[in-house]
């Protein structure tokens, strides 16, 4: 099913949690509402749900404003962060819950409980109670309560913040995977861009009750709208400068800018990613930063070089590939030169 | 963690031993002479006149009867009123934030604060015969003061904080999580509060209720305002028990004390229990709720 948002805006009291936020939702996808806390995506999704009512604009289902249904009519599935499982059912009654309260008959109810519980792989722990679970089977069971009475959408709030890395990962393949078979359509939460990037067809960046930028994961990382998105998504150093003739300084540091040709300085912000930089032994041209390795962490498939600028002291993030670390012999304390491969300008008027 | 619980405990065993001692003697002495021999005193006086004699007072004054009688009336009610305005307060209090919510807080306790009889009597200035809804009520023939709706009323007034108290910190600790998954899994307002919020406070419905029958059943002073304290009609059992012991009638006071004793540890009886069942339930919603936070 299609949802659209109209100039949805939200305050409580006199905190602004939604700002005239417009977006729509094709039939099928999968979409991650990505951004900081206080960003407003939960109270975002919550509307969507019709667990919260906006003060402004309307929700569409299929082109029909359902902006004043309940929950109970929209017939969404949501998985609340904590799971939020009723702790005096078992897990099979958990999953029923949905279809009794719609009073479905019990032969149907058991058929459709049990297909859903081997979806979600917990056969043997039916006749547990949420107490006797782990989180990562917590979570599974409020997957498949939401899912029960075959909602039209599926919203789900910080699915996995609850959980250690390694369940974390498994679980996020696993919810691409169902949703790959059930095709509903899903929105999530999130404040994990590695999830929103993996996961998703589609990632809506928000911050501070305003949509940033809204694309797919490839277009939000090489294409980012604004200051805000690329430092959100990544890594970046930042370097304030003065701009003219195609080269923007900052404090002795220089870049070439050639789209800036100008003879009049103008002040801008260079912002470069910390994959987007490299490390020579040899300065490759007059513009490379002389810099100083302070500390080396491997980080699994990257390894994040923190140097200084010997000149002013900066200090500048590089990530590079364990290979690369080892090609070049870098060690902590050594003198190297960096230089960007790809960099990005923009005019400070945006706040970050 | 727990180096400093091994250090506190050890701290504690190396208190002298006289030390220990005494507060041990003080602790049992103070139960002993102010708790348990007066109640074993109270069995022994009832039945110091023989079996016989023990029935005959209870069943045979017909006073005493109907003492027995309204007293098994008035506490069931009570109890019932007492659990929908503590459910209904609880629930304000928990689930919403509204203005003036410190205040119906503060209110909720003003029962236990206020003496009963000052209660009592407030009662008396509201409903009695040139009291404030006196005249209206009577010229309906609403009989409530020296009758069954003031003793009720008297009663509810005392014991009106006790599920309240229970339930209020109770349900802000579940919070409202589960109620609202039921509401998007499509419960009605109905289906989510009988399948979801009654099975989750429950045990504390109950406790609340076993506290206040407790009370109900032993209120003196604000019934003692109330009712008129008239023999047969609207005497409850303190009230009687305390009539027969000024009437030098020690057997049959007594006895009517023997048996609001009896109901007494009936109560502490099933209050023990419930604390066990809310403890182990407490207990596994701690794990439930630290597994979740660690796993």
């Amino acid at each position: 099913m299609s949802i659209s948002i109209e100039h949805v805006s939200k305050w409580f009291g006199r905190f602004q949690a939604l700002a005239d936020v417009n977006f729509d939702i094709g039939n099928g996808e999968l979409v991650a509402l990505l951004g900081p806390s206080g960003s407003g995506k939960t109270t975002l999704l919550r509307i969507i749900a019709g667990l919260e009512s906006p003060d402004e604009g309307m929700i569409l289902h299929e082109g029909k404003n359902v902006t004043w249904e309940s929950a109970r009519q929209r017939n969404v599935g949501f998985v609340f962060q904590h799971y939020a499982l009723f702790r005096h059912m078992t897990v099979f009654e958990n999953v029923a819950f949905g279809l009794r309260v719609r009073r479905r008959p019990s032969k149907e109810i058991r058929e459709r409980v049990d297909e859903l519980i081997s979806l979600v792989r917990l056969e043997s722990m039916a006749y547990r109670y949420p107490w006797q679970l782990s989180g990562g089977q917590r979570q599974r069971v409020a997957l498949a309560r939401a899912l029960a009475s075959e909602p039209r959408v599926l919203l789900l709030d910080e699915p996995f913040g609850a959980l250690d890395a390694k369940v974390r990962h498994e679980l996020r393949r696993w919810l691409r995977r169902i949703h790959d078979q059930t095709h509903v359509t899903s929105v999530f939460v999130t404040h994990d861009q590695d999830e929103a990037f993996e996961v998703s067809d589609r990632v809506v960046v928000m911050n501070k009750g305003r949509i940033e930028q809204i694309g797919t994961p490839r277009e939000i990382v090489e294409q980012p709208a604004n200051p805000f998105v690329l430092d959100f998504v990544g890594n970046v150093n930042v370097f304030p400068a003065s701009v003219s003739l195609g080269q923007a300084v900052s404090k002795g540091i220089t870049f070439r800018v050639p789209e800036y040709p100008h003879a009049e300085p103008r002040d801008i912000t260079v912002y470069i990613r910390s994959h987007e930089l490299r490390i020579d032994r040899n300065g490759i041209d007059e513009h490379a930063i002389a810099a100083r390795i302070l500390r080396i962490h491997p980080a699994g498939s990257v390894a994040r070089v923190a140097l200084i600028h010997s000149a002013t002291g900066k200090e500048l993030i590089v990530d590079l590939t364990p290979a690369e670390i080892h090609e070049l012999h870098l060690q902590e304390g050594d003198d190297v030169y960096v230089s960007p491969k790809r960099l990005k300008v923009f005019i400070p008027d945006y706040e970050i | 963690m727990s180096a400093n619980h091994a250090s506190l405990s050890s701290s504690i065993r190396q208190d002298p031993w006289w030390a220990r001692a005494i507060m041990i003697l003080l602790a049992i002495g103070f139960l002993t002479w102010l708790v348990l021999i007066p109640v074993v005193f109270v069995f022994v006086s009832a039945w110091s006149n023989g079996a016989s004699s023990y029935v005959a007072s209870l069943l045979e004054d017909e006073e005493t009867r109907s003492s027995i009688l309204l007293t098994l009336m008035v506490a069931p009610v009570a109890v019932v009123l007492n659990v929908l305005f503590g459910l209904a307060a609880a629930w304000a209090i928990a689930r919403f934030r509204f203005r003036g919510r410190a205040i119906v807080i503060a209110m909720i306790d003003l029962p236990f604060a206020v003496s009963p009889v000052v209660a009592g009597l407030s009662l008396l200035l509201i409903f009695g015969q040139n009291g404030f809804l006196g005249p209206w009520l009577h010229e309906r023939g609403w009989q409530v003061v020296f009758a069954f709706p003031g003793i009720l009323l008297a009663t509810c007034f005392v014991t009106l904080p006790f599920v309240a108290r229970e339930l209020i910190p109770l349900m802000e600790s579940i919070g409202d999580e589960e109620e609202l998954a039921a509401v998007s899994l499509g419960a009605s307002p109905f289906q989510m509060f009988w399948r979801v919020t009654v099975p989750n406070i429950k045990w504390g419905i109950l406790y609340g209720a076993i506290l206040c029958n407790a009370r109900a059943m032993g209120e003196f002073g604000a019934v003692s305002v109330v009712s008129g304290r008239i023999p047969g009609e609207t005497e409850t059992m303190p009230l009687r028990v305390e009539r027969l012991f000024q009437d030098y009638d020690s057997p049959g006071s007594f006895a009517v004390a023997s048996v609001l004793t009896l109901l007494a540890l009936v109560t502490l009886g099933i209050k023990i229990a419930l604390e066990r069942q809310t403890r182990a339930d407490l207990a596994r919603h701690q794990r439930m709720a630290d597994q979740g936070e660690s796993a």
